[in-house]
């Protein structure tokens, strides 16, 4: 064989080797992609079921059911939710307000929440919060930060030792996401707009509410599913 | 520039995009894989909390007083600690929220997330003095009182000792019947201060639950004439003793019953101590004496000579006649409340008893 014969052979088998491992690199590439945005589905398909779970449980545990919240309609669930609790300050009532040491996820709001009042009798009174007024020093004992006087419209005679915050709001499943609104306001979106048009809130048996939560992404999506959450307490 | 040198570099480009998407997919993965151990350990943390909480209640069925006295309002007192697993920890704190009210606060840990929830319980249990200082009279009434000329219903000697009884007999009860009564007085009748579509109970016990924790019960419609049993010297337990109300030092004296009913009864004469809980109409006739608590759903008639020493819950009317009394007696209430150990049990409010957040 001469020696440019050689070469020019030697030049066909590395360019055929080289196309070879460039296409390889592109197939390879290609795949690594795809499944990239596969697991970029599952991770935002699991955050949104478990975010929508975690949110609607915590929720309807926090309250009583039959009373805080009734079974869910056209994928409505409205509900009393509750922002904080109040241990009452003992011998510091007036007429028409009580000392109180707050403790919430957020500062209590007379635009928008009400109370749950315990009475020594056992019952649980519902009170709209009509002013706040944070104090340091005169619930002595109590720790200073989140102490403030409530004043409340109808406050009972035999007020108890127990208040609680809440807020109405409503959960819906609309747009494929778990949206929230708080009183009349607009429903604002919790989670990604992943779910499918399927997935449904609905009254299950034994006070339960059912929740079918269904994220498309073709085969393999592992994340949805139908929980069925129960009530930690029933209204007598 | 000749093929070979146009092929390499784009190899390393390409090399270089499939590392760049691989790290991409790795912090992914891991960001994944966080926010589940995170979502994991706060589920955790919840249940951890919770499990300590019930596991409380549940294991001082007598009462949140069998973990110690709390301190206070403010300061809570840590009762039981544990863990779930290796990584998950409960504890939970008491905190005394008033006379008969307690607070459980469990908290649920997990260490290594340092994920940490909280959820809270209130729990109600009977106390013996803040029930009698609830009363606002020695007769509450949900519906009509009749009193005639001759018969009495009387809070004058609210702090005394009941008639006939021998002297430092409610010395135990002193101290707390001069705090609760001062000056000795308590209203003799005053309204019902429950919803008026309600039985009368005591506190948080509604009277369905003093039925069903009764000692003895009697049919609807029942009549008798309890009295004190004595063998060979000893009281005997049997249903139609309901002790002895006039002698404390007798064999008979220290028996003291919880005695309920779903319907109406009558006491036609006989004697008795303890809590009375009548769902229907109670009637006492013929001297018939009873000591302590008695509440009646229905109607009450109290006649002949018949006696209540203690207090009175009535959801209906009350009517006292023909030498019918009804004495205050803050230390047979006392004495009833206190030997009712039935009814130290936990109980939580109707309307709910869990707090969160908390």
């Amino acid at each position: 064989m001469s020696v440019r014969g050689s070469g020019l052979t030697e030049a066909i088998l590395a360019l055929v080797l080289l196309t070879l491992l460039v296409q390889g690199a592109l197939t390879v590439l290609s795949r690594q992609q795809r499944a990239a945005a596969t697991l970029v589905a599952w991770e935002e398909g699991m955050q949104t079921v478990g975010i929508a779970r975690w949110i609607l449980g915590d929720e309807l545990r926090a309250g009583v059911a039959g009373r805080d919240w009734s079974a869910p309609r056209a994928d409505t669930l409205g509900l009393r939710a509750f922002r904080g609790t109040a241990l009452v300050c003992p011998l510091a009532g007036e007429p028409d307000r009580i000392l109180v040491h707050h403790r919430g996820v957020r500062h209590p709001d007379p635009e928008k929440d009400s109370i749950l009042l315990l009475d020594e009798g056992g019952r649980w009174w519902a009170l709209d919060l009509e002013a706040r007024e944070p104090v340091s020093d005169r619930c002595p004992g109590a720790p200073a930060v989140g102490t403030e006087w409530w004043t409340l419209s109808g406050l009972p005679e035999n007020v108890g030792p127990v208040a609680r915050l809440f807020e109405r709001g409503s959960y819906h499943l609309a747009d494929g996401a778990l949206r929230y609104r708080r009183g009349r306001g607009g429903r604002q979106p919790l989670t990604a707009p992943l779910l499918d048009p399927a997935s449904r809130l609905r009254a299950g048996e034994g006070g339960g509410v059912v929740v079918d939560l269904l994220v498309p992404g073709g085969p393999g999506m592992p994340w949805g599913g139908r929980w069925t959450l129960w009530p930690r307490e029933a209204a007598p | 520039m000749s093929r070979v040198g146009v092929a390499l570099p784009v190899l390393l480009l390409l090399v270089l995009a499939l590392a760049a998407l691989s790290h991409g997919v790795l912090v992914l993965a891991r960001d994944a894989l966080s926010s589940v151990r995170a979502w994991t350990a706060v589920v955790q943390g919840r249940v951890a909390a919770e499990v300590g909480v019930k596991g409380v209640t549940e294991a001082v069925p007598a009462g949140t007083d069998g973990l110690g006295s709390p301190p206070g309002l403010w300061e809570a007192r840590t009762v039981v600690e544990g863990d779930l697993g290796p990584r998950v920890r409960y504890r939970v704190r008491l905190r005394r929220l008033g006379p008969e009210f307690r607070l459980l606060e469990g908290e649920g840990r997990v260490e290594l997330e340092g994920a940490s929830r909280r959820v809270a319980r209130v729990v109600w249990t009977l106390d013996p003095v803040a029930r009698l200082g609830s009363a606002e009279a020695v007769a509450e009434v949900g519906g009509r009182v009749g009193i005639e000329s001759e018969a009495a219903v009387s809070g004058h000697g609210i702090g005394l000792d009941p008639e006939g009884w021998p002297p430092g007999a409610c010395d135990p009860y002193r101290e707390a019947l001069d705090s609760l009564f001062p000056e000795g007085l308590l209203a003799a009748t005053a309204p019902l201060p429950v919803d008026p579509r309600s039985r009368p109970g005591l506190g948080l016990l509604p009277l369905d639950t003093l039925l069903a924790r009764a000692d003895v019960t009697f049919h609807p419609g029942g009549r008798g004439s309890p009295a004190p049993e004595v063998e060979e010297g000893a009281c005997v337990a049997v249903s139609s003793n309901w002790g002895h109300p006039g002698d404390p030092t007798a064999p008979c004296g220290d028996r003291l019953v919880l005695v309920a009913g779903t319907g109406s009864l009558t006491m036609e004469g006989g004697q008795g101590q303890g809590i009375l809980a009548v769902a229907g109409d109670l009637r006492m006739d013929r001297d018939a004496h009873f000591a302590g608590v008695v509440l009646v759903g229905g109607r009450l008639e109290i006649e002949n000579d018949a006696r209540i020493e203690g207090i009175v819950r009535v959801g209906g009317d009350l009517e006292v006649r023909d030498a019918g009394v009804v004495l205050g007696r803050g230390c047979s209430a006392l004495r009833a409340l206190e030997a009712a150990t039935g009814l130290g049990e936990p109980v939580y409010p109707a309307g709910g008893s869990w707090l969160s957040p908390y």
